[in-house]
């Protein structure tokens, strides 16, 4: 999953691969700004056929929570 | 009837600009039924009754003072385009109860805006412009877009035409109402707190902005309940009033200019104001926003500062009197432009001025609340 996640990332910011890992936040990935968190969301509700809420929208705002939101959504 | 009106109009011809009711429709007394361009002015034609109107000039058609415009019907009972006996494929059909006939031209731009044919329900026939009078744009091609001014010029030759599409029409006939208002633009700057100035990262403008455009929206609700006259229109010579605030946001992300309602947001949190657009936002990508969504606002917000913009003035759309945009944060300054575009025929410069000052104190109030995290104010 995380290998499908990271290859979404680097998908919608325009970046390597490698330059993702379980630390990335807006604050160290410059493309990941609000219209990119929004593009972001689309590509992972199709990818992983899960919905999020605007609420979950929001605070989507670490790779680490975003693993764990996902995680849950397919494990409920 | 409704004629040409001799006693108030004194050349002998005039010409017909803007129609705007369709042949057929049911409208009330006092509705405006078109316009007439005189040698002096252009005066607009209320309907005397309620009825069926047919109408008896075109756009852009001249005619004689005292002919007759329009006649006003009890009934629908009066000859007009015969439509084509068109089933929409693809809604479910009902066969016991009476549905209206649909002209082919109207199916295809009921399809192709995804309208409901639901909409229609309360007429006989439905033809292409009575679909593209609901949604807001002109059907007549060569019309389209044009001004009675600009139908009468000439071309310039050896050009390449490309006809605009009914989005970008749509937009064009609501921002029309920018072009007649007497607008002035007033241009206000909001410094960032100290703590963004000091630690000039990124993330920390990123997050700023993110929260900023929730915070405006909020104190520009709250303000308009002061400055009323900014939440109003010019209209034949009177100032109308909203009973209610509901600020448009306007979004432009290469799927053509759309103004989303957002809405009551008194009470509203800067949170919940950013969910609302984020949630427009993703249904403008995913081509989910509805006419219903687009429908209502009194007053709008316009924010490019995605776009390194550092100062613009936007135009006001119809049925409003003032427009606020955003500009881009300007990270060496520490500071960005919000621009108050408005109407003088409602509302004074002074007004106007004191509304953009109060804004600006507030805003920056609430920036500076903000911790370094950049959590915004809990409550508006």
């Amino acid at each position: 999953m995380e290998e499908k996640l990271k290859q979404v990332m680097s998908k919608v910011f325009g970046i390597e691969l490698s330059t993702i890992h379980t630390d990335s936040s807006p604050e160290t990935i410059e493309e990941w700004d609000s219209l990119k968190q929004v593009l972001l969301v689309i590509a992972l509700e199709k990818e992983f056929k899960i919905k999020f809420e605007p609420k979950e929208i929001l605070h989507l705002l670490s790779y680490r929570h975003i693993v764990t939101i996902i995680q849950d959504k397919i494990n409920p | 009837m409704v004629r040409v009106p001799s006693e108030t109009i004194t050349d002998d011809a005039v010409l017909i600009g803007n129609i705007f009711v369709s042949a057929g429709s049911l409208i009330e007394k006092g509705d405006s039924i078109c316009e007439v361009e005189t040698s002096k002015s252009i005066v607009e034609i209320e309907s005397p009754s309620s009825g069926y109107i047919e109408l008896k000039c075109a756009e852009a058609q001249e005619m004689k003072n005292g002919d007759i415009l329009a006649i006003i019907h009890d009934t629908m009972t009066f000859d007009d385009e015969t439509p084509k006996e068109k089933e929409i494929a693809d809604t479910a059909a009902d066969h016991e109860t009476m549905r209206p006939s649909f002209s082919n031209d109207a199916v295809a731009l009921i399809k192709q805006f995804g309208l409901s044919t639901d909409i229609f329900s309360n007429r006989d026939f439905v033809r292409k412009k009575d679909v593209a009078d609901f949604v807001g744009i002109d059907s007549a091609p060569h019309t389209m877009g044009r001004t009675t001014a600009e139908r009468k010029e000439k071309i310039p030759a050896n050009t390449d035409i490309i006809p605009l599409n009914p989005l970008k029409l749509a937009e064009i006939k609501n921002l029309r109402n920018g072009q007649n208002a007497i607008t002035s633009a007033f241009v206000s700057k909001i410094r960032l707190p100290a703590f963004a100035l000091e630690n000039k990262s990124r993330a920390v403008f990123k997050n700023l902005r993110n929260n900023l455009t929730a915070l405006i929206v909020l104190r520009t609700d709250r303000l308009l309940k002061k400055y009323k006259e900014l939440n109003a229109f010019y209209h034949s010579d009177s100032i109308y009033f909203y009973k209610e605030i509901n600020i448009g946001y306007a979004i432009d992300l290469d799927k053509g200019l759309k103004v989303v309602s957002l809405g009551n947001v008194e009470g509203n949190t800067a949170d919940v104001i950013n969910e609302k657009l984020i949630d427009f936002v993703r249904r403008y990508l995913q081509d989910e926003i509805s006419i219903k969504d687009l429908q209502g606002s009194t007053f709008t917000i316009t924010d490019v500062s995605s776009e390194d913009v550092f100062c613009f003035s936007p135009m006001i759309n119809k049925f409003q009197s003032a427009i606020l945009g955003i500009s881009s944060i300007d990270e060496y300054d520490g500071s960005l432009l919000l621009s108050l575009v408005f109407d003088h025929r409602v509302t004074e410069g002074k007004k106007a001025a004191q509304f953009l000052k109060e804004l600006k104190k507030a805003i920056t109030e609430d920036l500076s609340k903000n911790s370094e995290s950049g959590r915004t104010m809990d409550k508006s």
